[in-house]
């Protein structure tokens, strides 16, 4: 009996499923800069010490670029929205930019592209590597390790051994406060951050675009 | 046996019905309620101490069943699901739930090191939000795909997929910082209460052909939270998603790690999507694109963070897979 109303919930998760035919075409058509920012060489280090090398990136909105990484930064110039810059370093929340030329500072969140931290060299070969990648995937699951999918998650079965090894490594209070001031992590007092005003204005999630 | 069955089936399409309606706003589920002649009175506003005998919904009088049908907390539960006024102790319980169904997915890797590496960071991490006290859980899943998730009562999970494309432990704080973000809103919750105020429509139809409560009690349970994991794998609201990043960056930032973390791993998750998109089909179906993500943090943050913009990475820390 139970069988049918598992028929019936599988049905929903059906007309859910083929996410990638219906939005990665239109997103491809309206953001096709974007596809050519994110190459596979662009893993590289920009956390810390900086960039080895500049890597490029695009502003996602138009910005004034300062002379020093702070707000009050004497501004230098404006860049528009889709500007090409190549990244030079990152100080906290801002990047040092090189835009044909002229260097200066933008927040980091204005820039896409280039971002990514990959911790070492062979990441970022395994990165530049972008298809032995989606080989070992597919590889691996050839040799028995699934994927989540929606309806591996459904079927999945209770497995208690499991939920006990994960008691197992459960840390307290203690534990953790020791753990971070191993680390030298200091906690600090951080308001929560109120949601921009203004609704959101592309619906381009993929469920929100089919549903009502 | 044809009668049950069909009675099966048209509680089956009623609860695909609140599956797929899940963002239905309440007034609607009242009306339909009141509809129903109010054989089914609302759930107590609290909970009922505990051995109290049975959930109000056998005000209908109707077809009581005398045998009590699996453990009372677990009536208790529902009522508790359907009435919105849940104990961190029930939120527990759903949770263990659902994580062991989850590891009947995806195991954890079997690496105790790195098991224990991510329970420090996790819960120092829990530890700046609202629920401290929580029974925080958190392990590395067995899977390449690209994701994390959270249970209710603090069931934190990140997959293997997703932890090798992390560079350091501020990346792996931010992760569990937005999983974080969802036990604290109890959004997971939230839908599933949806699901059993909703589900208490099936219940009155079935006890309107004679059906026991109680069975229904138990299946409706059964149903929710028994069956896998899918919860785990419902698409929350936009909004929830968004909030989730906006408090995910503060408690990385107040746990003393670089908040811009975040943002570093939903550009990776970006260009993951982009190379392979086998391994974020489930994310990106149950999450909005990456882009829009760091567009809201965007707007969100401003300015704000820079000044914690000096916490650490600790990329020396960090346990990586071989």
């Amino acid at each position: 009996m139970p069988v049918k109303l598992k028929t019936t919930i599988k049905k929903q998760g059906h007309r859910n499923m083929n996410p990638f035919n219906t939005f990665t075409l239109p997103y491809l058509s309206i953001q096709p800069s974007r596809w050519l920012l994110f190459p596979l060489l662009l893993g590289a280090l920009l956390a810390g010490a900086g960039l080895p090398q500049a890597s490029a990136g695009t502003l996602i909105r138009n910005e004034q670029v300062r002379a020093t990484p702070s707000a009050s930064g004497k501004v230098l110039a404006r860049l528009a929205k889709g500007s090409q810059i190549d990244l030079l370093s990152r100080r906290g929340g801002w990047i040092q930019i090189n835009a044909k030329g002229k260097k200066g500072w933008v927040r980091l969140l204005s820039v896409r592209g280039g971002l990514s931290n990959r911790g070492d060299a062979a990441a970022e070969l395994r990165g530049i590597a972008g298809l032995t990648k989606q080989g070992d995937h597919t590889v691996v699951a050839v040799a028995g390790l699934r994927g989540l999918a929606e309806e591996d998650l459904k079927e999945a079965r209770f497995n208690a051994a499991e939920l006990k090894r994960l008691d197992s490594y459960q840390t307290n209070r203690q534990q953790a406060e020791g753990f971070a001031s191993q680390g030298g992590l200091i906690k600090r007092d951080v308001a929560y951050l109120a949601p921009p005003r203004g609704k959101a204005k592309r619906a381009n999630h993929y469920l929100e675009g089919i549903l009502p | 046996m044809k009668q049950p069955v069909l009675k099966k089936t048209v509680f089956g399409l009623l609860l695909f019905f609140a599956f797929g309606c899940a963002q239905a706003e309440k007034p609607d589920i009242g009306a339909i309620l009141d509809a129903l002649g109010q054989r089914h009175k609302a759930a107590p506003v609290a909970n009922p101490p505990a051995g109290s005998a049975k959930p109000a919904d056998n005000a209908s009088g109707q077809a009581q069943s005398t045998a009590s049908n699996g453990p009372s907390d677990r009536a208790l539960l529902l009522t508790a699901l359907r009435s919105g006024q849940i104990s961190d102790a029930q939120e527990d319980e759903v949770g263990r739930q659902i994580a062991g169904n989850l590891l009947g997915a995806a195991p954890l890797v079997s690496d105790d090191a790195l098991q224990i590496y991510v329970n420090q960071v996790g819960r120092w991490v829990s530890l700046q939000g609202e629920r401290p006290d929580l029974a925080w859980h958190f392990g590395v899943i067995d899977s390449n795909d690209i994701n994390a998730f959270s249970t209710p009562g603090g069931y934190l999970f990140i997959t293997k997929g997703l932890y090798r494309e992390l560079a350091n432990e501020a990346e792996l704080a931010s992760v569990f910082g937005h999983e974080i973000g969802h036990v604290l809103k109890r959004h997971h919750l939230k839908l599933l209460q949806k699901s059993a105020r909703i589900a208490v429509i099936g219940n009155a139809l079935q006890s309107a052909v004679g059906k026991p409560a109680a069975d229904n009690d138990a299946a409706l349970l059964q149903n929710l939270i028994g069956n896998g994991a899918a919860i785990a794998a419902r698409s929350l609201d936009k909004n929830s998603e968004y909030e989730a990043d906006l408090i995910g960056m503060v408690l990385t930032a107040r746990a003393g790690y670089d908040p811009y973390a975040l943002p570093m791993v939903l550009e990776k998750i970006g260009h993951a999507g982009k190379v392979g998109q086998s391994r974020t089909a489930l994310l990106f179906k149950t999450h909005p694109l990456p882009d829009d993500r760091l567009d809201h943090l965007a707007a969100a943050v401003d300015t704000r963070m820079d000044r914690y913009a000096d916490g650490k990475t600790l990329d020396q820390r960090f346990v990586k897979l071989p």
